[in-house]
């Protein structure tokens, strides 16, 4: 399936409480457009709701599993790391 | 005017080796796609010339430097200057002649690289295709360059190819191995200072420099010079616009910045030449870019990681001159060394060894042998397998290294296995699964490491001690054979191996 963000399934797991419950966390995202990391404030679904996109999973060593399983609300990218100048 | 990058596309056109394609196609997959697929028949190099999501201008050139199973330096060669016709261990004496002979660079006041400047928030990594290469990897990659850093204290420019990620539109991950000058350079000459290091990743220009930087050299060795040697013509460098580094006057694209102390960006994983993706993702040097120049209509080269494609055939065809440079440096009674990258479960160095009788030269002898080479950088002590052979096994046939890891050695003492020994990470494809959780500091992840000594202990019972072409037949009769081949209606090459065995290196 195509998705059109990874995460990692670990980080996926601290914030398993979250999912479906409309509160926002932060995380990583690769946006599968760009093929870059984002850190990005998100909201995650167990299924597609209004303004989600799939999102697929990665192992600890990028090995994709339960692609489309999930879905994600991206609400704000945050700035990348050493953006500072 | 030197060589340059298109020299070597105009030449593979004449040689009718590449297929320029103007159909639209994709950074993301596409091209790497397309470079694998022409690595599994030695097929030809891409020249695509419209890309995806790119502004106009930049075209990208796949699977440069694919070779064929015996002679995997073919399009290096021509790349290079050098007959591609030549058989494997005449190209590596060929290159190994040139190679002692170094030029010193020379410095021009300006070159195509500058014809487009683009500073500060104008330089964006994203106008230029550079590709993702494989599910899973962490980012956007270019896997061919040619890195420069400078050491402050002497007049020793520094030039590595490395994998760098794509981190964001100004920001480059870049993964030197943790034995490479540039790591040394980068933490003895200006982290330790708390002072920045300029950098700039060089695409394109003379192919002897990128060569050059992919070799393992000893410290204090210039590239630059060894790429002169190697084409025979000094490189002719420009200075960089934001540094005082000498980059190739005529590269297709210079990324300037710097590495700032202890910064560093989360890298990978990625495809790697050790045979799977390695990772997880792990903080490495961060490249602050400022600048970028690049030639009107830049062509980016890009190689991928499978067998048979173009990193498969750089690293039979060209990697192994830096250890080959080292051996001689270091006086080791090596005669050849070869990474044997078709069962790539882990790189395996392969050893000549140089042994005038039997059993040994000196009691030890192959206990002080293994030690140097396990010791030296970039050579045994980063691979997880070495073989060691006598120095007329041609170690660049792999038929005659299976023939002697499997009649030389006898699997209850030859076949040695190491304690544990800390290794890279980037080896992750073959470490233990309990290793994976262990990336928190130096030394934490660990493995053991295998040495096939196939060397001969003794003296075989009868004269006949190899079971070939070149040891079975009076020299006269296998010069016959050989001349006649063709003559005799056999199209297949006759592989004689006699200039392995007649090869001083």
């Amino acid at each position: 399936m195509e998705v059109s963000y990874w995460l990692y399934g670990e980080e996926l797991g601290k914030h398993e409480g979250a999912i479906g419950t409309d509160e926002v966390i932060e995380t990583e995202i690769m946006d599968q457009g760009q093929k870059v990391w984002k850190q990005a404030k998100v909201k995650l679904y167990h299924e597609a709701v209004a303004d989600t996109e799939p999102v697929g999973l990665l192992g600890p060593f990028s090995e994709p599993y339960d692609e489309g399983r999930f879905h994600v609300r991206v609400i704000e990218i945050l700035p990348s790391p050493l953006e500072d100048d | 005017m030197g060589y340059d990058l298109r020299d070597f596309v105009e030449d593979m056109k004449k040689a009718d080796d590449l297929v320029e394609i103007n159909d639209e196609v994709d950074w993301n997959f596409e091209i790497p796609a397309y470079d694998v697929i022409s690595g599994r028949f030695g097929g030809p190099a891409l020249l695509f010339n419209r890309i995806k999501d790119v502004p106009s201008g930049p075209r990208a050139l796949a699977a440069p430097f694919v070779g064929t199973f015996y002679r995997p330096h073919r399009r290096i060669a021509l790349a290079l200057g050098i007959d591609p016709n030549l058989d494997r261990p005449t190209w590596y004496e060929e290159l190994a002649r040139r190679f002692s002979n170094m030029l010193r660079p020379v410095e021009v006041a300006s070159g195509s690289c500058k014809e487009v400047v683009k500073m500060g928030k104008d330089a964006n990594l994203f106008d230029f295709p550079l590709c993702y290469h494989a599910i899973g990897d962490g980012g956007r990659y270019i896997f061919l360059n040619a890195t420069v850093i400078r050491d402050p204290d002497s007049d020793w420019i520094n030039t590595g190819n490395y994998a760098i990620e794509v981190f964001s539109r100004n920001r480059l991950v870049i993964t030197p191995y943790a034995h490479t000058n540039f790591v040394s350079i980068y933490n003895t000459k200006y982290q330790l200072k708390n002072e920045a290091m300029p950098v700039a990743v060089c695409l394109g220009g003379d192919p002897c420099v990128t060569m050059a930087a992919g070799m393992i050299l000893p410290p204090g060795v210039t590239e630059y010079d060894v790429a002169g040697g190697i084409r025979g013509k000094p490189m002719e460098l420009v200075k960089a616009e934001t540094s005082n580094l000498l980059v190739p006057a005529d590269a297709e694209v210079v990324i300037e910045g710097e590495i700032r102390p202890y910064e560093r960006l989360p890298e990978g994983p990625k495809i790697e030449a050790f045979g799977f993706a390695s990772g997880p993702r792990q903080p490495f040097y961060a490249m602050r870019v400022h600048c970028i120049t690049h030639r009107k209509n830049p062509i980016i080269w890009d190689i991928h990681t499978s067998i048979g494609s173009s990193t498969n055939a750089l690293h039979d065809g060209v990697g192994w001159m830096g250890p080959l440079g080292q051996y001689r440096m270091f006086g080791l009674p090596i005669k050849f060394g070869n990474t044997v990258s078709i069962p790539r479960t882990g790189a395996t160095g392969c050893h000549a060894v140089i042994k005038k009788k039997y059993p040994e030269d000196y009691p030890g002898f192959m206990q002080d042998l293994f030690n140097r080479v396990m010791g030296l950088p970039g050579l045994g002590g980063v691979l997880a397998h070495n073989m060691f052979c006598d120095d007329d096994v041609n170690v660049l046939d792999y038929a005659e290294f299976y023939e002697a890891e499997f009649t030389q050695t006898n699997p209850y003492k030859d076949l040695i296995k190491t304690e544990p020994l800390p290794v890279m990470t980037i080896e992750a494809s073959w470490m233990e699964t309990w290793d994976r959780d262990k990336f928190a500091g130096p030394g934490t992840i660990l493995a053991r490491k295998m040495i096939y000594d196939a060397t001969t202990k003794e003296e075989p019972p009868q004269g006949v001690r190899r079971l070939r072409f070149e040891s079975l037949f009076p020299d006269k009769t296998q010069e016959w054979v050989v001349n006649n081949w063709q003559r005799l209606g056999f199209k297949e090459e006759a592989r004689w191996f006699k200039t392995w065995i007649e090869a001083k290196y």
